[in-house]
């Protein structure tokens, strides 16, 4: 007799069925991401010139030795590229990743404690989302002061409602098709239903959200540095790198145009593997 | 000779599910002609479906479909073409109905849009089909959303998407299921009359003999993946050669009269007898009125049309009554009102057992969560239980079993199985722990007729057999007087109507002789 | 029914026609008025000249409105402007100011002393922003139509500086003032309107799109070369450098980047010259800093003549002092020692991290920032540097999370070393951001600020602003000049080493 595996398939499972049945385009976005990661991680130790020095003429365009050029103090810009990743990469990531987690949790509260809790949470959610979104990173970073911990905190506590408010979409919209209601009524209590019946319903549109949400939290990180509020200077921020060089661009083009080419392989990377998972969830 | 607008050549097609490679079908070879429609019955997991799939290149890719032999639209070759090319086709070739009409339609735009988009056309020519598809308020289904529409009335929308692009090829997956008879003949006069007028080629997949009969030149019967039986339309009614195609013609009949061998009268009058000695109810309805949209606002927005209007009903314990009533009647809302799944705006409902009754939903596939197994989902009634895992095991086999399902379906997830096998593993799920009342939305309504039979035997059974209240709505008075005690006509939000069987099939052929006359046609 | 077509909308059609016409009118009728395009980097706060400390603005404010004296264009030589000429009592607390004769303010009343006095009083005690310039003036009247005398309450030998400097007093027309005086001085009306006798008087004021100014015809002095001043608000530098080689604008006034100066197109030239912008940074009290030996390695790293060069081209010169180059040479300049293996040993001796504020968001502090972390990170000090939210450098007192040092422009609001030290050093000073205090240079300070002899006078502040150098109060890195890019065939800027940088004089300019 085959063994009984009927309790342990995962909950997972919508995701891993896109992972396994995806095109060219799809894994193109999501192995990209995977090595803008795995790039992110090792940065430091990959870069051929101490980022942070001086290590040639100032303005050298691309070339062999300097394969990005040189910036306007004679660092290496390749290096900074290749460690902007990581101070941008990798705060984006963790932002959405944890915006996601929370946000989703929160917006299934209602689901998980009791409907009737549905109004205040929504409400608490609209009252965050009707609040400027930047003005409240600035108001919390005043407070806490600057810095890379500080800034993901400032946008994580603007940033959470709009998955807040997808999840509690979806679930809304879930709790209308029949196999929640079959579900209800064979007795499934809240958080198997919560959990087994809605969230992997959810899980689509959130993942898509996430994915070209990346974008916006880089452009966000990016906002607050340039203001003054971000990571403080030699951080090599690609955002704060593209839009301080951005007055070179008709002399020095190479010091705008390669970290943003950086940001731009990054957001389209996220996007190209959020289109892939809408097509392979929502295909179904 | 006419060009054949589809032409089918040894067409195999095998899916793949949990690593294996299951042969669906097996060198299939046909040919329609323009202006022509086939007819394709076959029982629930014959490969109906997927020929029809198939046949739009819609073969899904996740099961990697291994495809030989030849599809040709006109002079395009489907086995082997790129999936633009594919696009193209589902484009401008080939329309279909489907059988799912939920997923047919893109919930996020109204009725209207949807169909000019699908058509290209402008809003005259929409009305104009949608008064064709008998719905009577035009304007408010074409500012509707697909959610608030009823099942039936989206399997129409669905129609009037298909027909209205008017093309060379349309595959109808079991378009009427859903619709009363009425309808049912509505659309097979559209159907008809498209083939007619812009020589469409159609491909009617069907489970439903009397439907076949009603709209089909010629007929092709499948059986586990082969033709079984291919020819015009008499020639398989009359001579029916092979013994599934007997079956299928004797069980329609059977269904038709309440005539069903063995031990069935018995049941028949002891249910009766029961009923006479049994005063108290197990479910009563005083005064219920029900309508969508609560806010002031919505109900300006969409007219003032109340679903349920002051419905008293009330059915007996261990009694079976029937609700029978036409598409958008509001059958489904007063199955879930009793569920307890929606309030009524007006009006009290009274259920005896505290215990949750278990319904069977129309749309049986909608109604399994697509991403857990059924042997997940049916086991979850038991969880409160605590059995051991060898009892809970052995319970769910058995569930199984009584549906007439294999135990690997266990692991299956419901994408993975037809519409027929979805059915049963709903069915399974309701009475794996027996519940006091049983609710059932149209459950045959996507069998064909020798599963149909099976299906109401089984419920009949059951009942009798944990002593279970049923509520069933259905279209088909046919098989309302096969299983009830007691027929319920509903109207426009009313009961018309309450008594036996026979009794209201009497009063009803003066009354509303639509509900009634197709029974003359079903028999060949 | 055409006829009734036409008849019915008669006057809606000639309407048209007549916005075309005088559409056609504007546009073909021959323009030979001169106009001037100067974008501003940022919105005008207010035009009142008593009530603000306007520096996007105030190019334009200096050209509607006059004080009594001014600096000479190119110089710190202070001339009379609407003071013919003044006299200075023996123990120097009177100063009496000869008003010129026939100037009328640009709303047609004209200048008198009472005028004078009425603009001074205004500013000397009513509760504008402005009001400390004028704190030594015990009274001010008028002894006849044409003299004003100022009696002072201490000897102030740079009062002429206070009087001269760009936002010192200017003269407003009373009658404007009293007639839109809402209980608010007028500041109201005069942030967006002007009553002045400058040589240009206030086209438009439109926020946030531009500002424009109009040749006053009834000047007293000789008449600007431009008719019309058009000052766009282009925020972004790199646009400005854009429209400029359109053709769109006439100069980019300020922040041009310096690296990009060599390679300016042909239609297009510079014109530069020393101003009293210096780059300082002012040391936090209390950060490790304090440790001489540890500043002596920071200079030791970020001696500006390491980078200067790079970072500034030829338009950058090392600060020789706390006070700008332009307003005093030092007789001994600051040195900067060079041995960097020493420095280096200090650091490993004594890990140190720094902080570094930069005052806002101008890219010259972020340059100079990036030069001084790499420098620093060259001797083993791990520096980062954040722009400060605005505001919050004013709120570095006493506070720990302040940064440990910050890049400041540590310009003078007027060219007299009093100033300098007035603002940034002494006790109390209101840019002494992080509060410090050394009392024995403050007394030479107290010593100096009363002398007339020019030579003993500056040896004395020297050796104050010295005494505040060793002390830690402040690194002066470099003073960088006024460079204007602009279209070939302007002439005669009018550029002030006491202005901030870019400040075009819109009278002296021509084409």
């Amino acid at each position: 007799m085959a063994p009984l595996k009927v309790r342990q398939r995962s909950i997972f499972r919508p995701v891993l069925n896109a992972l396994v049945n995806m095109t060219w385009a799809e894994r193109l976005g999501l192995i990209g991401l995977g090595v803008v990661t795995i790039i992110a991680l090792v940065a430091h130790w990959v870069t051929p010139f101490d980022p942070q020095m001086r290590v040639g003429p100032a303005y050298l365009p691309p070339g062999s030795l300097h394969w990005f050029g040189t910036d306007e103090i004679g660092r290496d810009l390749f290096s900074r590229v290749l460690l902007g990743v990581q101070v941008t990469w990798l705060p984006a990531l963790g932002l959405v990743l944890i915006c996601l987690v929370a946000g989703t949790l929160i917006g299934l509260i209602p689901s998980i404690v009791s409907e009737r809790l549905d109004g205040v949470v929504q409400r608490i959610v609209d009252l965050f989302l009707v609040l400027p979104g930047t003005l409240v990173a600035l108001a919390v970073i005043a407070s806490l002061g600057p810095g890379l911990t500080n800034t993901m905190i400032a946008i994580g506590v603007a940033w959470w409602p709009w998955y807040a408010r997808i999840s509690r979409d979806e679930f809304r919209r879930i709790r209308g098709l029949p196999h929640f209601e079959a579900a209800l009524l064979a007795g499934v209590g809240r958080l198997r239903l919560t959990f087994h019946h809605v969230l992997p319903g959810a899980f689509p549109a959130l993942i898509v959200f996430a994915t070209v949400d990346v974008g916006n939290v880089i452009m966000t990180i990016s906002l607050l540095s340039f203001l003054g509020l971000g990571q403080p200077a030699p951080a090599p921020e690609l955002g704060i790198m593209t839009s301080r060089a951005l007055d070179s661009l008709s002399e020095f083009w190479w010091l705008p145009v390669l970290p943003a080419t950086a940001i731009f392989v990054i957001c389209f990377l996220s996007n190209l593997a959020g289109d892939g998972l809408r097509a392979a969830l929502k295909g179904k | 000779m006419k060009e054949p607008a589809v032409s089918v050549q040894n067409l195999s097609v095998s899916l793949q599910r949990d690593r294996r490679i299951n042969p669906v079908l097996h060198d299939l070879s046909f040919e329609v002609g323009p202006g022509k429609i086939l007819a394709v019955i076959g029982q629930s997991g014959s490969g109906k479906t997927t020929l029809g799939a198939a046949l739009q290149g819609l073969l899904p890719a996740s099961s990697r479909p291994k495809v030989s032999g030849s599809i040709t639209l006109g002079d395009i070759e489907l086995v082997g073409a790129k999936s633009h090319s594919l696009q193209w086709v589902r484009r401008n070739v080939v329309r279909s109905i489907s059988q799912d009409p939920m997923n047919a339609l893109n919930p996020t735009m109204t009725i209207r849009a949807q169909l000019r988009e699908a058509a290209r056309c402008d809003d005259d020519l929409i009305e104009d089909w949608l008064r064709r598809l008998s719905f009577s308020d035009i304007s408010r289904i074409a500012r509707a959303f697909p959610h608030t529409l009823s099942g039936g009335q989206r399997q129409r929308i669905c129609i009037a998407m298909a027909l209205m692009a008017k093309p060379k090829v349309l595959v109808a997956d079991e378009p009427t299921t859903g619709l009363d008879h009425t309808l049912q003949r509505l659309v097979y006069d559209l159907i008809r009359d498209a083939a007619v007028t812009h020589k469409t080629a159609v491909i009617f997949i069907t489970h439903n003999l009397s439907a076949a009969t009603a709209v089909a030149d010629s007929i092709l019967v499948l059986e586990k993946g082969r033709i079984v039986e291919a020819g015009g339309l008499t020639t398989v009614l009359t001579r029916p050669r092979h013994a599934y195609t007997q079956q299928l013609v004797t069980s329609r009949i059977e269904l038709e009269t309440g005539v069903a061998g063995g031990t069935l009268p018995h049941f028949h009058n002891r249910d009766r007898d029961q009923r006479e000695s049994r005063k108290s109810a197990a479910l009563s309805f005083q005064s219920v009125s029900f309508q969508y949209g609560v806010t002031p606002f919505e109900v300006r927005r969409r007219g003032r049309l109340p679903v349920l209007q002051s419905l008293t009903l009330s059915v007996a314990e261990g009694e079976c009554v029937a609700l029978v009533g036409s598409s958008g009647e509001g059958k489904s809302t007063i199955l879930r009102i009793a569920a307890g799944l929606l309030r009524p705006s007006a009006g009290s409902v009274w259920r005896k057992s505290d215990s949750i009754p278990q319904l069977v939903f129309q749309d049986s596939v909608a109604s399994l969560t697509p991403w857990l197994t059924i042997g997940e989902q049916i086991g979850e009634r038991l969880k409160s239980l605590q059995l051991s895992h060898a009892t809970y095991r052995r319970q769910l086999e058995q569930a199984l079993e009584i549906v007439g399902l294999e135990h690997k379906l266990l692991d299956a997830l419901p994408s993975q199985m037809s519409v027929g096998q979805c059915q049963r593993a709903c069915l399974a799920r309701a009475i794996i722990a027996p519940p006091k009342l049983l609710l059932c939305d149209e459950p045959t309504s996507s069998l064909d007729s020798a599963l149909a039979l099976d299906m109401l035997k089984l419920i009949r059974e059951l009942r009798e057999r944990f002593g279970m209240t049923v509520l069933f709505a259905t279209h088909d008075l046919a098989v309302a007087k096969f299983v009830a005690n007691r027929v319920a006509i509903l109207r426009d939000g009313q009961i018309t109507g309450v008594g036996e069987p026979e009794r209201i099939i009497e009063t009803l052929k003066a009354t509303r002789p639509s509900l009634i006359e197709q029974r003359a046609e079903w028999l060949p | 029914m055409p006829h009734a077509f036409i008849h019915r909308f008669k006057p809606v059609i000639t309407a048209i026609f007549g916005v075309i016409a005088v559409l056609a009118m504007t546009n073909f009728s021959p323009s030979q008025a001169e106009t001037l395009r100067v974008p501003v980097s940022s919105d005008i706060g207010t035009l009142d000249p008593d009530n603000g400390f306007e520096v996007a603005g105030l190019s334009a404010l200096n050209n509607l409105y006059e004080g009594l004296v001014e600096y000479e264009p190119g110089s710190i030589k202070i001339v009379g402007l609407l003071a013919t000429n003044w006299d200075v009592s023996d123990d120097g607390l009177i100063y009496t100011f000869h008003i010129r004769d026939g100037v009328t303010f640009h709303d047609g009343t004209s200048l008198d002393a009472d005028a004078v006095v009425k603009s001074v009083e205004r500013r000397r005690t009513g509760k504008l922003v402005q009001n400390y310039t004028l704190a030594n003036v015990a009274s001010v009247k008028a002894t006849n139509l044409r003299t004003v005398e100022f009696q002072l309450k201490a000897p102030q030998t740079y009062f002429l500086d206070t009087l001269a400097s760009p936002w010192g007093p200017k003269v407003i027309s009373p009658k404007a003032v009293s007639q839109h005086d809402a209980d608010d001085a007028a500041t109201g009306w005069l942030t967006d309107h002007a009553a002045g006798t400058g040589p240009f008087k206030l086209g438009e004021f439109k926020r946030g799109e531009r500002y424009t100014l109009e040749r006053n015809d009834a000047y007293w002095g000789e008449k600007p070369y431009f008719d019309k001043i058009e000052l766009p608000v282009v925020p972004d530098v790199g646009q400005q450098i854009l429209q400029l080689k359109a053709g769109e604008i006439d100069a980019v006034a300020t922040n041009y980047p310096f690296a990009q100066l060599d390679n300016i197109p042909d239609s297009l030239t510079i014109t530069s010259q020393p101003s009293m912008t210096q780059f300082a940074a002012l040391l936090k009290p209390g950060s490790s800093l304090d440790d001489p030996a540890i500043r002596t390695a920071v200079l030791t790293a970020i001696n500006p003549n390491l980078w200067v060069s790079d970072a500034f081209g030829a338009y950058g010169s090392v600060s020789l002092s706390v006070y700008p180059n332009a307003m005093m040479s030092p007789v001994h300049p600051i040195s900067f020692p060079t041995d960097m293996a020493a420095a280096k040993a200090t650091i490993s001796r004594s890990p140190t991290n720094l902080r570094i504020g930069l005052y806002s968001s101008n890219p010259s502090y972020g340059r100079i920032a990036d030069f001084l972390i790499v420098q620093l990170a060259a001797i083993g000090i791990k520096a980062t540097a954040s722009i400060m939210p605005p505001g919050a450098a004013f709120n570095m007192k006493g506070s720990a999370s302040a940064p440990d040092m910050l890049l400041i422009i540590a310009s003078p609001d007027a060219a007299h070393p009093e100033h300098q030290v007035q603002a940034f050093y002494a006790t109390n000073a209101p840019l002494n951001l992080y509060g410090r205090s050394l009392a024995e240079a403050d007394s030479i300070v107290a010593v100096a600020s009363v002398m007339t002899d020019v030579k003993e006078r500056n040896k004395l502040y020297e050796d104050a602003g010295r005494k505040y150098f060793d002390a830690g109060f402040a690194i002066p890195l470099v003073d960088v000049e006024d460079v204007v890019v602009h279209s070939k065939g302007l002439k005669s800027l009018g550029l002030r080493p006491v202005f901030p940088r870019g400040c075009i004089d819109f009278a002296t300019v021509t084409r």
